[in-house]
């Protein structure tokens, strides 16, 4: 417990503060950004997927 | 006949205006439920009142039992489920209380689980009509609770189609209507007395014994949703810190790594933004903070188109509905709160702050 509650978010607030001071903020944020797009139409990909084997939403 | 048996846990606290039209969606159904456990949960007003009438109706298969003991939601359901400890039962449904089910739900339910290996499947969450506003109230609290509910129509649309979108594995099997495995369920000890959202404390630990949590929209249930803005930021930060709990608890692995990505996601989106257009803005303009990239016009447009698409998860959409979406605005407030909310969240939960339901 102690330890995910340390390590985590230090994991994740040092590279997000390396990631903007070592490649500049705005290669981080399009870098997020980009995996962001990507993850919308993977779920967008996803979600047709899921219409067509419920069947739902049904009118 | 009737291959598997079912019976209904309902938690009530304070619901004296709901309990009679939940209790009786369960009476009528299409599928026999075997008992309806109601837990008054610490009830202070009419629900006690209410429930003996009904129990005078609709014993021995309602069952009313008294938890005198404050605390969470879990707690009153674990109580209900000890009241079927020596009763045959295969599929427990666990049901809100202020919330109305279609009458082929448990049908539904039952239906799924003729699947083998299955742990749990929850339902549709649909929003309630908004009930007429009390005469008397003044004008901007009834716009209050008239956008709210517009707001949370739309998003509770959202979530139905990010289950669909995991139909075979949901993230959370909801508090308001989902039928678990009962045997799973008392083997795992019920549900956890410690977490603000014990549903999804639940559904990780039913994916993490082996087995599935599906979505099947034929299940229908909609509940009431929050009517003032204090109430709901209550219920986001209820849920936010209580999944952060949760997944703190569960550790990394392959059934909480999506949830973590997105937080992370949130977190590194957030800076990256309050870097990038700061220094950008400050060094010359907005176009210079995105480099001219074409990532963010592009991640608008098809946002916005795909936002536009999951307009078809709302039952009976009308003119309203499609405008507000449309017009992003009262949507983009929203989600800034939501965000403000989410940020007060962590910190509750990284500093151990004690919060109640």
């Amino acid at each position: 417990m102690r330890y995910q509650n340390v390590v985590l978010p230090a994991t994740g607030g040092g590279a997000i503060l390396a990631g903007a001071a070592g490649l500049g903020a705005n290669v981080w944020i399009l870098s997020v950004l980009t995996i962001m797009l990507l993850g919308m139409i993977v779920g967008f990909i996803k979600l047709k997927k899921g219409e067509k084997a419920l069947g739902f939403p049904r009118r | 006949m009737y291959p598997l048996r079912v019976a209904v846990v309902i938690p009530a606290h304070n619901e004296q205006d709901a309990i009679e039209t939940t209790v009786r969606c369960f009476i009528n159904q299409s599928y026999p439920v075997d008992n309806i456990v109601v837990v008054n949960d610490c009830s202070i007003d009419g629900t006690s009142q209410i429930l003996e009438k009904l129990l005078l109706k609709f014993s021995p298969k309602l069952i009313v039992v008294i938890n005198h003991v404050p605390g969470l939601r879990a707690g009153a359901v674990n109580y209900g489920l000890k009241q079927l400890k020596s009763r045959v039962t295969d599929i427990v449904i666990v049901a809100d209380a202020d919330s109305q089910f279609d009458f082929h739900l448990v049908e539904e339910a039952v239906k799924s689980f003729e699947e083998k290996g299955l742990g749990g499947v929850c339902s549709i969450a649909g929003v309630l009509d908004l009930e007429p506003a009390p005469k008397g109230i003044p004008i901007l609290r009834r716009f209050e609770r008239w956008i709210l509910w517009r707001l949370q129509r739309l998003e509770y649309a959202g979530f139905d189609a990010e289950r669909t979108q995991t139909h075979e594995s949901v993230l959370i099997l909801h508090g308001l209507c989902s039928a678990y495995n009962f045997r799973l369920v008392k083997g795992l000890g019920g549900l956890s007395l410690n977490h603000l959202i014990e549903d999804y404390d639940m559904t990780l630990k039913i994916k993490e014994a082996g087995t599935r949590t599906i979505f099947n929209p034929r299940m229908k249930a909609y509940t009431k949703v929050p009517e003032r803005l204090s109430a709901l930021i209550r219920q986001r930060l209820r849920w936010m810190r209580g999944g952060v709990d949760v997944l703190m608890q569960h550790g990394y692995n392959k059934y909480t790594r999506g949830d973590f990505l997105n937080h992370f996601l949130f977190i590194a989106l957030l800076l990256g933004v309050l870097l990038t257009v700061g220094i950008g803005v400050a060094q010359g303009g907005w176009r210079l903070a995105f480099n001219n990239s074409p990532i963010p016009i592009l991640l608008a447009i098809f946002g916005y188109a795909v936002s536009l698409y999951k307009l078809r998860y709302l039952e009976r959409v009308d003119v309203t509905d499609a405008l507000i979406r449309v017009i992003i605005v009262p949507e983009f407030i929203m989600a800034i709160l939501l965000s403000g909310v989410q940020l007060y969240a962590y910190f509750l939960a990284f500093s151990h702050r004690k919060q109640g339901w």
